[in-house]
Order: structure tokens, then C-alpha cells, then sequence
């Protein structure tokens, strides 16, 4: 029976190495592929900010999982996605996917983040200082996750 | 009838002040006509003209070619476009 995506949505901060080790990854598995998002410095940014919605948001990632699991050959995947205030540096979304052979779980975990960055309802402000700047997702997110939903979304 | 609203991501900011329980004026039964209603009724409700924005009720997206019912103290969400991972 396949299992069910491993969904964690955390104010605390991600730790990429305790994370993998709760990658329910059986026998049958021969590859790990891991993608993690950090906070990348630029400029005068002190701070990045994740708005969540307190319900949409967690049904998001349940459904998201639940079509990576569908649409891949995987004996596991984890989504962990950080939301609220970040230091540079530190990680905003953590996917680690299993399956038994590494197409299936390098293409599960491009999937899995394209598909995130536009169907997941988190809004992305960088702080400078005490002012900010939302972050819009670009033509070229959207272009990507199209690729894998067939449409523009 | 009553709704109950909330703003998520930079339309949150660019709609300012507004009431979070709103009697709307009409019972809008297309999205179209339920964004025309906020409209119409909020002080900056131009913003909601941006059809990027998308709308959830109880929760649930909704689409443009969707027949609304809305009942007694439904929760409408207005949402930017996502910007996650």
C-alpha cells in the first residue's frame, strides 16, 4: 500500500538533516533526492517573512503530496515548509522524496517545488530594516509549474 | 446577509482598513458578482478588480464559472497570488 506524503508546516525553524531521517524510505528503496530553499542574502535584506493561511495552506501541501505520491514511483516524500519570520540563511522549505529507482525521485522533488511555489497559498515579504517588499511569484514559477500541470495556473 | 472577511498577502495591505463582518448589499451568486459586491462596499475595493487575486469560501477556492451559495456568515477569503518555497 502506498503511504501518505509526510506534511509538516513549522514556525520553528527547519533542520534539513533531522528531517531526512524521518523519510519513511523502506528496503525497496535505491534512491534519496533532497531539495532545500534557504533565505538567500542580498543587499540590505535583514529578514524574510512567510504569510500562511491558517487552513488552506496545510490542505495545499496535503494535496500536492498526495499527487507526488500518485504521479511518481516513490516509497516516500516529505514536504516541510517553514511560515513567519526567517534569517538569511536559514531554510523556508525543506522536500525529501524516496522511490526505488533516482528519475523518479529527482523528478518528484522538482515537481513537488514548482508545483509549491504557485499552488500553495504562502506570501513572501522581505524586510529591510523596518520597511518591506512583498515578493510576487515571476512568470517564469508559473511557467514551471505549467510544465507539470499542463496549463497555466 | 453577513460575511465574515479576510485579506492574505500584499492585497492585505493595499485594501488598508476594512470591517471583518460585512452585510453584503446583494447575494452574489457568480464570483464576478461577489468581487463587484466587495467592491463596491469596501473603502479601496478597487484593489479586488486584480485578477490575479484569487477567492476562497469556507476555506475553498472558488472559479469564475462556479454558481455560488453563500449562507449566513460565510467566510470569504481574498488571497494574492502564492509566493511560496
Amino acid at each position: 500500500m502506498m503511504e501518505q506524503a509526510d506534511i509538516l508546516l513549522s514556525s520553528a525553524p527547519l533542520d534539513p538533516a533531522t528531517l531526512n531521517k524521518r523519510l519513511s524510505a523502506g528496503t525497496s528503496t535505491g534512491a534519496v533526492a533532497t531539495f532545500t530553499g534557504l533565505v538567500r542574502g542580498k543587499g540590505a535584506l535583514t529578514a524574510l517573512e512567510l504569510q500562511h493561511h491558517p487552513v488552506m495552506t496545510l490542505t495545499a501541501l496535503n494535496t500536492i503530496g498526495a499527487a507526488a505520491m500518485a504521479r511518481f514511483d516513490l516509497t516516500a516524500l516529505l514536504i516541510a515548509h517553514r511560515f513567519g519570520r526567517m534569517k538569511i540563511g536559514e531554510p523556508i522549505v525543506h522536500i525529501a522524496t524516496a522511490a526505488p529507482h533516482r528519475r523518479a525521485a529527482l523528478d518528484a522533488v522538482s515537481y513537488t517545488i514548482d508545483v509549491l511555489k504557485t499552488q500553495a497559498p504562502f506570501w513572501k515579504r522581505e524586510w529591510y530594516g523596518d520597511t518591506s517588499r512583498w515578493i510576487e511569484p515571476t512568470a517564469e514559477d508559473h511557467g514551471k509549474a505549467a510544465q507539470w500541470l499542463g496549463a497555466m495556473t | 446577509m453577513k460575511i465574515k472577511l479576510e485579506f492574505f498577502g500584499p492585497v492585505r495591505d493595499r485594501i488598508g482598513d476594512y470591517p471583518a463582518t460585512l452585510t453584503l448589499d446583494a447575494c452574489p451568486q457568480t464570483l464576478d458578482a461577489l468581487v463587484a459586491t466587495l467592491a463596491g462596499q469596501l473603502e479601496n475595493g478597487g484593489v479586488l478588480l486584480d485578477p490575479h487575486l484569487r477567492i476562497a469560501i469556507n476555506d475553498q477556492l472558488v472559479t469564475r464559472q462556479q454558481t455560488l451559495t453563500l449562507g449566513e456568515g460565510a467566510h470569504i477569503a481574498v488571497l494574492s497570488p502564492f509566493s511560496g518555497g
